[in-house]
């Protein structure tokens, strides 16, 4: 991959954090490291993530309520479009995304016919349960997408504007409602595999137990369902 | 005991009454009451008048009048709470979008107040 330093200041790359005091820091000296922007969008944590970011050199845009991690993106996803940036990356503040990777999905988007977004996948890191909620999901939505809920993702301009929009506030989950939003809207949707780190793995507040699989489930194929359509020739 | 329509009567003029009243107060918007003021005036109509009622049930079939009742009151009820419903989800959308606004405000007057204190 070709990392395309040059572009550097045009990314914004957006942390949504809650309760993330012991790592966000990290994250956010390795981020900047790399010559990005980094937003940290604290979701009205109840430590000190927001000093522990600002001190490691993020900006930090401070929610004043527990709006959810998809608010808090879009958030981040408004400040970039203010900058006018040209790319937006997200990922988790806890670490489990290497921000050593961003140029490799960055590198993608700088190539012929250039995805709208960028997924940075890994699929090894699947439990069962998570494996069989993703092969639910992918039947039930369509969608030819291997990791549907990494948060680790390179969206581009046409992207971060369609998602900043009103209209895509009330997501819930950020993971699924944003690949169909974007399927629907005919954006391309393409796929990296990362190492993400391991000791995040069994973490995942979506897939923790059972119930929660069964509710995200639930949801997604409501939403899923609700806009399946036809796709035109190949949708990812 | 009292006759049927007189409470029925009562009951839908009371409710006329309580709407206006909270109008007057500026406790309900012009809106919402429009609706609750059908409402009253349906009961009260029902009420004062219940050969309507019998009248409207052998129309569209309905063998026990007071059953229609019910029914009319049960979906009167269901299409409000479903557009309460929809209400709750636009405000709740543009709660979230004041919160971003607030929060990307805030950052960027601190970043503004710091320029200036290094320019002073």
């Amino acid at each position: 991959m070709v990392p395309i330093r040059h572009a550097a200041a045009g990314v914004i790359v957006v942390i949504p954090a809650r309760d993330e005091e012991a790592d966000v820091g990290a994250v956010v000296e390795r981020v900047l490291a790399l010559g990005f922007r980094a937003v940290v969008v604290d979701d009205h944590s109840s430590d000190g993530t927001r000093e522990s970011a600002r001190r490691a050199g993020a900006t930090v845009l401070e929610l004043p309520f527990h709006a959810g991690s998809w608010a808090a993106i879009q958030a981040g996803m408004r400040y970039a479009r203010q900058c006018n940036c040209t790319h937006v990356v997200t990922l988790d503040a806890d670490g489990q995304h290497n921000p050593e990777d961003i140029p490799a999905l960055l590198g993608l988007m700088s190539t012929e016919e250039a995805p709208n977004v960028v997924i940075g996948a890994c699929v090894e890191r699947a439990n069962r349960r998570r494996r069989l909620a993703w092969q639910l999901l992918r039947w039930l939505s369509g969608l030819k997408v291997d990791d549907l809920t990494s948060g680790f993702r390179a969206y581009d301009r046409t992207a971060v504007e369609l998602l900043a929009s009103q209209q895509h506030t009330l997501l819930e989950y950020q993971d699924v409602g944003v690949l169909l939003c974007l399927r629907h809207a005919d954006l391309k949707i393409s796929e990296i595999d990362v190492p993400m780190q391991a000791r995040c793995h069994g973490m995942s507040r979506i897939f923790s137990s059972w119930p929660m699989v069964a509710y995200y489930l639930v949801y997604s194929s409501l939403i899923g369902g609700s806009r399946r359509r036809r796709p035109k020739g190949d949708p990812t | 005991m009292i006759p049927l329509q007189v409470f029925a009567g009562a009951l839908g003029i009371a409710m006329a009454a309580l709407i206006v009243w909270m109008i007057r107060r500026d406790r309900l918007p012009v809106s919402h009451s429009l609706w609750w003021l059908t409402v009253s005036v349906l009961i009260a109509l029902f009420g004062l008048a219940p050969g309507l009622l019998d009248a409207l049930a052998s129309t569209v079939g309905v063998a026990y009048a007071p059953s229609l009742l019910f029914v009319l009151a049960i979906l009167t009820l269901l299409i409000k709470v479903l557009l309460e419903d929809l209400e709750l989800t636009t405000n709740r959308r543009r709660l979230l979008r004041l919160a971003q606004k607030t929060a990307i405000l805030e950052e960027q007057v601190r970043q503004l107040r710091e320029r200036m204190e290094k320019q002073s």
